[in-house]
């Protein structure tokens, strides 16, 4: 079974972030996995897409993802066809934002599912920095039943990842437990 | 030096193809390591230097000011008896250019990572083969990576292939697709590496003995010089099997100067070389469900070629050639290689160039026609006329 899942953000954002943790947490419980971005030339604040693919078997293909089954947008800005686009209609998507994006979504003919946290605020508030790449796989772990990766897996990866800034491992996995709790499913 | 069912020590790394050439020239921890760095390669300059100042590896890590400077800074150190390693990309490896028949002619075993990405002009930072391939005369033998576990892989085995036979390698990825790709990699415990890639001992260095390097050759012996190279890299081939072979032993991997994918009973075969390879086996995986005799042949080793195990591979096959180079005014290199084989039914398929896209529905459509005896013999694809 091979999963596919697209990350909206901005450079510098750190939706590759996002990606990479995704996959590492896969790659920790035994799955074969691949992530990467797609790049143009280098500017902070461009939109920038990440995808993650996790399967039971290797992946063999570099080509493109097919179809997003999980869609994760780290800025509400970046809301367009682009976020819709190649989704089936048991499409989970996550969007960071304080506001009811229902309306735009279903205007650009989305009708899967729509999952909203505000993971700014969260990280401002856990963090102290707007740094929400890993506190919004909280909110995908709970609106994907923890059937992509798993909980205790994740948080275990965070301290890996954080290993050389461990005053930021805390703040990180509360801001994780956080969106986990305060996802809507709108 | 390896018993037989000794147990593997390797490790899951999540690495991009850039992180897995430096994860392994940090367990090379080669003497001398000279940096240029340019995209799409960058990270594997980042990756070693930051390797560097936490003191995992103790190399010398010189910084300069231009491709053509680190290639000459790796010339003095090889001379000088080091092991040495650097990296680049694209217009990098071209400025590099002067340097690089001087290193093969002095016979010096430096390896150097290569990620493949176009050359200006226009300018365009993503994957083709037209860096590398353009350096495929100059003496140095050239290897092409699949995926980042191949990237880490033949960094093993070219610091040794290339000592043992005296001559420079060039380890080629595909830019971004591998070089900026997570997988899973295994790894060996650093213990392990050391012991494969031993110590560096050369015959003569500049500093121990009392020889020149670089000397005037004019008509009476330039040309013996050059006997020497082309005896070196036939020497090459054949050291390439028995080090990939003993590689092998420590970590499973897919051996021998190709990898041959579903071939032997193919009425229809693909000749293509890195990334692109594993979108055909996912191919091939569908077609052969829907009873499509077709495979595979991806080449690892491109310098020095293995024409005759090429030939026998592709024999009495429909032969589908997929270049992501092409040499202006001629047929595109990797075709003309397995031309010159002796491989008769044989089709050019040229993909790819500045990173376009090739897609899974692209090759599925180039077999299928190929079946059906209605592919041309030069055919490009995804391009606008």
């Amino acid at each position: 079974m091979l999963f596919e899942i697209r990350i909206h953000s901005r450079g510098g954002s750190g939706g590759k972030t996002t990606g990479q943790a995704i996959a590492e947490t896969a790659l920790s419980e035994k799955k074969w996995v691949q992530a990467y971005s797609e790049y143009g030339p280098e500017r902070a604040g461009a939109p920038v897409q990440t995808y993650v693919k996790i399967s039971d078997k290797k992946i063999l293909s570099y080509s493109g993802i097919k179809h997003a089954e999980i869609v994760i947008v780290l800025d509400d800005s970046l809301i367009d066809e682009k976020v819709v686009y190649n989704v089936p209609s048991t499409c989970i998507m996550i969007v960071n934002t304080n506001k009811d994006v229902k309306p735009v979504l279903k205007k650009l003919g989305f009708n899967g599912y729509i999952f909203t946290v505000d993971a700014t605020k969260i990280a401002l508030d856990m963090i102290g920095k707007n740094l929400p790449s890993l506190a919004i796989i909280g909110a995908m772990i709970k609106a994907s039943y923890g059937k992509i990766i798993k909980m205790n897996a994740f948080k275990d990866r965070i301290k890996k990842i954080l290993e050389e800034k461990p005053d930021m491992i805390i703040p990180n996995i509360k801001a994780v437990e956080r969106t986990y709790n305060e996802v809507k499913k709108l | 030096m390896y018993k037989d069912g000794e147990e593997m020590k390797t490790i899951i790394k999540a690495l991009t193809g850039n992180g897995a050439a430096a994860y392994a020239m940090k367990q090379i921890n080669p003497d001398v390591v000279a940096a240029y760095p340019i995209t799409p390669s960058t990270q594997i300059m980042e990756d070693f230097s930051m390797y560097h100042a936490n003191g995992l590896v103790d190399s010398d890590l010189i910084r300069v000011e231009s491709e053509h400077s680190a290639m000459s800074a790796c010339v003095g150190a090889s001379a000088a008896g080091a092991r040495v390693m650097t990296a680049t990309s694209s217009q990098g490896l071209g400025y590099m250019f002067e340097v690089l028949p001087v290193v093969s002619g002095l016979r010096l075993p430096i390896v150097v990572n290569i990620v493949n990405r176009s050359l200006s002009a226009p300018l365009n930072i993503h994957c083709d083969h037209g860096d590398s391939m353009s350096a495929r005369d100059l003496g140095w033998i050239q290897i092409y990576a699949e995926d980042a576990q191949e990237v880490y892989i033949n960094n093993l085995l070219a610091i040794r292939l290339a000592e043992k036979v005296k001559l420079p390698i060039m380890l080629m990825q595909d830019g971004f697709i591998t070089s900026h790709c997570v997988i899973g990699v295994d790894v060996l415990d650093d213990a392990t590496v050391k012991k494969f890639v031993g110590n560096y001992n050369p015959e003569k260095t500049l500093l121990k003995d009392d020889i020149t390097i670089g000397t005037l050759a004019l008509t009476d012996y330039y040309f013996e010089f050059r006997l020497q190279q082309i005896k070196a890299m036939n020497e090459a081939k054949k050291e390439f099997i028995k080090i990939d072979n003993e590689l092998n032993k420590i970590i499973k991997h897919s051996t021998g100067y190709f990898e041959e994918y579903k071939l032997k009973d193919a009425k229809a075969a693909i000749v293509v070389m890195s990334s692109t390879a594993g979108a055909v086996k996912e191919v091939i995986n569908d077609l052969r469900s829907k009873g499509k005799k077709v495979g595979l042949l991806k080449l690892r080793l491109f310098r020095p070629f293995p024409y005759e195990e090429i030939k026998k591979a592709l024999k009495g096959k429909k032969v589908i050639v997929m270049d992501r180079s092409i040499s202006l005014g001629a047929n595109c290199p990797l075709y003309s290689e397995i031309k010159n084989s002796g491989v008769s039914n044989i089709h050019s398929i040229i993909f790819g160039l500045g990173g376009k896209n090739i897609y899974d529905e692209d090759i599925k459509d180039i077999f299928e026609r190929a079946l059906k005896n209605k592919l041309k013999e030069i055919e490009y694809i995804g391009v606008r006329e």
